[in-house]
Formats: C-alpha cells, structure tokens, sequence
C-alpha cells in the first residue's frame, strides 16, 4: 500500500462545527474509491465520531491545539489516523455518557481502531477500512 | 445543510398531551444540543409523551443518539416515552448497531408513531419497563 497510497492531511479547530469538515473531506476521499456508498457513509460516521471523542476528551487549556486527520488511501484500503497532540489522558471518560456508543461504532463500522497514546499526551487512533474484493 | 427542529402540539387517540420534534438535517456533536434543548422544554412543560421525526435527518453521531437516550430517560421519567418517526435505512442501521432499536419504539412515520404513542403511553410502566 505504501508505494501507491495517497496522503491527504487536514487539520481543523477544535470547535464542534468543524467534525462535519473533517466528515465530508474523508469521505469525499473514500467516494474516489472502490466502495459502496454505506461503506462510505460507515467510514464518515467512524471519522466523526474519532474526531468527536478527540474534542470531548480534551484537557483543559487546549482549546487552541487542532485536530489532525491524516488520510491515507491505497488500492485496497483507507487508513484514517485522528491525532488529537492534547489528549490529556482522558481517554475512556465522557460527560455525556456518549463514549461507549461512539467506540462501538468505530469497531463496527471500520474494519481496524487502534489507539496508541504517546509519552508526551498525544492520542492517535487510526481505523481501517479495507475494500471489498469482488470478482466479476 | 441547515439544521432545525421544531415542535408541534399533537394530542394522542386517548386524549393525552404529545409533542412532535421535527428535526431537519444532520444531528452530531455541533447541532445536537439544539435537539437536546428543544427536549428539555418539553419537558419543563410536561409533555412527555414525544415523537421525534426524524425523516429529514441525514445523518446522527452517537451525541445524537445520547440526547434521544437523554430524552427518552426523562420522558419515561415523567411517565411518558419518546418514538423515533421516518428513520431513513442508514440511522436505521445505526440504531440496530447500538442497540437502541431495542430501546425506542421505531415507526415508519409520524402518524403510526402517534398511534404507538398513544399505545405505550396507555400501557402505562409496564410498557416503559419493556424494551423488546
């Protein structure tokens, strides 16, 4: 996939108007690929709700740190990496109680969900979504 | 596309206060406290028996459907339940994944959402208890 993946990467504000940015850019890339259009549609859901689960997990004083989508897309597959640098170790704790639908999701939908969290805060979660061979 | 939701008195076929929600658009983390908002001054006036139509929604992320569990739990609360009217297939799915098509009554439309409503409403706890 290396050799022939494009990179698309985008960041936005950490503000709620901009998940449905984040939405329409993935899957605009998505629906340049060989899938169906609810796989589409799993994929955008899936890159909102990352994208979600990034601003309500935020710690406190980073308002001003942005979101990375970094979008990787092959023959064969889609790799979303989310990237929130100021993760604060929230992981796992939502407000609204909404943190378990919205990882559910991501696990259904995508093929892949991987957090890795780095030493300095950073959270990156990255979901797969392969394409579907299909013989004609 | 614009979001908004409004509501409607409705009065059920046993002649019990309901309010019909229609929302229009995509419900996420940005337009769903605007949903959240309009349940919650239902609930001030004390109507809980409420169907939300959701045929001209397009899309809901899981702070949508926190706010229609948010809503449902409050309805209940006060005697009463939420419908979800005119899901398209797609949030249909999304409900299925979730499993909260176990949990709310599913309609086709507004008008078998209200006779549902009226059916639930009038089953009384038992009903609200259920969730098969």
């Amino acid at each position: 996939m290396d050799q022939q993946s494009d990179v698309v990467e985008l960041r936005i504000p950490r503000k709620p108007e901009f998940v449905s940015v984040a939405r329409l850019a993935v899957s605009g890339i998505a629906g340049r690929m060989d899938f169906s259009y609810d796989e589409v549609e799993d994929i955008k859901l899936a890159v909102g709700e990352a994208c979600t689960a990034a601003m309500t997990d935020a710690a406190p004083g980073s308002a001003a740190v942005p979101i990375t989508i970094r979008c990787e897309s092959g023959a064969d597959r889609i790799s979303i990496d989310v990237v929130d640098p100021a993760a604060g170790g929230r992981g796992g704790k939502s407000e609204q109680g909404d943190e378990p639908i919205s990882r559910l999701l991501m696990e259904v939908l995508m093929d892949e969900v991987d957090v890795r969290e780095d030493a300095d805060g950073a959270v990156s979660l990255r979901m797969t979504k392969f394409v579907a061979r299909d013989e004609e | 596309m614009d979001f908004s939701v409004t509501t409607r008195d409705a009065t059920l076929a046993n002649g019990q206060r309901a309010a019909i929600a229609h929302v229009v658009g995509e419900v996420d983390v940005y337009t769903a406290p605007r949903l959240k908002d309009r349940l919650l001054q239902l609930e001030r006036d004390s109507v809980h028996s409420i169907v939300v139509d959701l045929t001209e929604v397009g899309f809901i992320d899981s702070v949508g459907l926190g706010v229609l569990i948010g809503g449902l739990r409050r309805a209940r609360a006060g005697g009463g339940t939420v419908v979800l009217a005119g899901p398209n297939p797609r949030i249909r799915r999304i409900l299925d994944i979730t499993g909260l098509s176990g949990a709310f009554t599913v309609a086709p439309d507004v008008d078998a959402a209200l006779d549902a409503l009226a059916k639930e409403v009038s089953g009384g706890q038992a009903a609200a208890q259920g969730g098969s």
